[in-house]
């Protein structure tokens, strides 16, 4: 299936395609009132695509030296080429631990690498502790958006979802109570938890350190309680000095919620006293994308989500059309990457308004690379037959004036006499929702031709 | 040293990546006229909750006054002046604590953040606790976090936190929630 049958039955439920689209359009204003609290907004956009492009073409050096730091400070560091080798480490950390039950906080990396699945199917319960998380792996869906991954459920669905599975009363559907159900039930497994599991949303070079953000506090708890830290992070999560955090997480809640920082922003230097810390870090095709001239400054994304939010198409079509574990804009450039023929519809899902490169705080130029995408996509043949066909049509009748008159005279013609079923046949996908202009007598050469003569 | 980590070094030491030089204007991060009002304003906003005292003397009456402290059975903390009732040898016996009270090391204006750095078993209280007070000095407190960074050296502990506000979640439907899972309340006392 293609983004646009997937996005079709989205919008069908007119009800929620609506509420989908006010709810993140409400965020994006949000994030609009707290960037114009900063009046040097554009300047630490600047410094921070400036951090990260230096830190970028240098990310070798900048490993090594985390990695040495990481181990200074007590932690073990592990290396994954790719999913596979990331999720074997994991596991095996666990295994020979004898921990079968873990905690853990939000990691886009772990759903990439399919990591739950995975543990579970060895015998690890693994609890996603992030509220949102927690309701989506009740439901056995995955994350809809990175920020808020239940943003497409509305309260009565969860309701029903708490109901099943944390046996809340029957139709309760209010936000506060559900909270407080999820957090009672969560309190246990925090407790219980023998390890915990986090991604990372920054990395320092200079001190082996990682930072978590949160506002739920989820993180910190299941790393304070049990005593084994495992954190998970892709290679372009560095950042060379302690002070360069100042930058992006200015950056970061402003764009992600408004909020001027998340409840909590935690900085680990190792594990705690007879505890341990193991960072995992892991490539699983960052450095082909690296290599990549046209897409490599895709890498600097900092997992705001302001592209989707601000997205006319993906407020309109939801986070699951994408069927990527990084939907939308940045999504529809870095999955891609990965496997272009599965995501070949990504990049054509977006009307090039370039609303994400404007809101996106290290300053990707998202909606180019979209476009470069799409020249890519065309020129390696994996768009669909029909689009080729078009393509190839236009282009035969745009570089021929006289094919170009001469076609137009026909459409104006036939548009004027043509029934109207045919008009809007199947391959008017444009007509699907909108009525074609009328069709004028003539075109604008032939009236400029005739009134130019007049006036002589 | 594993395999997966040559063959990554050695790619990404193979790929040359364009340097990227974004044009940037000069510019300087926001200070404030009254840094003090900025912070309290930026903490309620957050569902925090700000209280000033002139000498440490006046911290037990001061956090007196606030009901969660009050009505609290179980109360820790490190501080001289707050009595602890409750103590805990591991970091899970922590998870019936009403109370917490620590020490906040800097305040940065711009995010209503409190920077503090727990030992091991102060941690678990502070995530733990159904309330928090920070109890922060007054001049601590810093214009933005760029101005923080320079005082602070998060790698001279394994946990460091900023903690700007309770324990928050807007999963459902985007209906702000206090209380997710840590601290249903967080009040900052500012001294001296």
């Amino acid at each position: 299936m293609t983004h646009p049958e997937r996005a079709n039955a989205f919008a069908n439920n007119e009800d929620r395609a609506r509420w989908h689209d006010q709810a993140l359009w409400f965020v994006r204003d949000r994030r609009d009132r707290a960037m114009q609290g900063l009046p040097e907004w554009e300047g630490l956009r600047a410094e921070a695509a400036r951090i990260k492009g230096e830190t970028l073409s240098r990310l070798a050096d900048q490993l090594e030296s985390f990695e040495d730091n990481a181990i200074a400070s007590g932690a073990k560091v592990h290396w994954a080429g790719d999913a596979r080798e990331f999720n074997d480490i994991v596991l095996d950390l666990l295994r020979t631990r004898r921990v079968t039950r873990v905690v853990k906080s939000k990691s886009m990396l772990t759903e990439e690498c399919q990591l739950n699945p995975w543990l579970e199917a060895h015998g690890v319960e693994v609890v996603d502790t992030d509220l949102g998380e927690r309701i989506v792996q009740l439901r056995r869906e995955p994350p809809s958006h990175i920020v808020f991954p239940a943003i497409h459920l509305r309260k009565e669905e969860i309701g029903e979802t708490f109901h099943a599975h944390l046996g809340s009363p029957k139709g309760l559907a209010d936000p506060t109570r559900l909270t407080e159900i999820a957090r009672g039930d969560l309190r246990s497994k925090f407790l219980g938890a023998q390890a915990g599991i986090t991604g990372v949303n920054f990395a320092i070079a200079e001190t082996g350190g990682i930072v978590v953000c949160t506002n739920e506090g989820n993180a910190d708890l299941g790393t304070a309680l049990p005593p084994i830290h495992i954190a998970c992070m892709g290679i372009e999560k560095l950042v060379p000095k302690t002070a360069d955090l100042a930058v992006f997480l200015r950056l970061l809640a402003r764009s992600a919620t408004g909020q001027a920082i998340t409840a909590y922003t935690s900085h680990f230097h190792g594990p705690r006293e007879g505890g341990e810390l193991h960072i995992v870090i892991v490539d699983n095709g960052r450095s082909e994308t690296l290599a990549n001239p046209s897409f490599a400054r895709a890498l600097s994304c900092i997992r705001c989500g302001a592209c989707m939010n601000t997205c006319p198409v993906f407020r309109r079509s939801g986070g699951h059309s994408y069927e990527a574990t990084i939907p939308g804009p940045i999504g529809s450039i870095l999955e891609p990457v990965r496997d272009a023929a599965r995501h070949a519809s990504l990049p054509f899902a977006c009307t090039l308004c370039g609303s994400c490169t404007d809101v996106c705080p290290v300053a990707i130029p998202l909606h180019h690379q979209l476009k470069a995408w799409r020249g890519e996509l065309t020129e390696r043949a994996l768009t669909g037959k029909w689009k080729r066909f078009c393509l190839a049509l236009s282009r035969a009748i745009f570089e021929r004036p006289g094919l170009y008159s001469a076609a137009g005279r026909l459409v104006r013609w036939l548009g004027r006499r043509l029934p109207r079923r045919w008009l809007y046949g199947k391959a008017n996908t444009w007509g699907i929702a909108r009525e074609l202009p009328e069709f004028p007598s003539e075109s604008f050469r032939e009236r400029y031709r005739r009134e130019r003569a007049r006036e002589r | 040293m594993s395999a997966s980590r040559e063959s990554i070094l050695r790619r990404l030491r193979e790929t040359r990546v364009p340097r990227h030089h974004p044009a940037a204007a000069a510019w300087s991060p926001l200070r404030y006229a009254d840094p003090l009002g900025e912070f309290e304003q930026r903490l309620e906003v957050a569902g925090g909750s700000c209280v000033e005292i002139a000498g440490r003397d006046e911290l037990a009456a001061a956090l007196g006054a606030l009901a969660p402290f009050r009505d609290a059975e179980k109360i820790a903390s490190p501080l001289p002046e707050i009595l602890s009732t409750w103590d805990a040898a591991d970091p899970r016996g922590w998870a019936e604590l009403d109370f917490a009270v620590l020490e906040g090391q800097l305040a940065v204006a711009e995010s209503g953040a409190v920077w503090v750095a727990p030992s091991d078993s102060e941690r678990s209280a502070c995530f733990l606790a159904e309330h928090l007070a920070l109890v922060v000095r007054r001049d601590s407190l810093v214009h933005n976090l760029h101005e923080a960074y320079a005082v602070l050296d998060p790698s001279r502990s394994a946990f460091g936190c900023f903690i700007a506000g309770p324990s928050k979640t807007a999963d459902i439907e985007q209906a702000l929630v206090i209380g997710a899972h840590g601290p249903r309340s967080l009040v900052v006392v500012f001294w001296g």
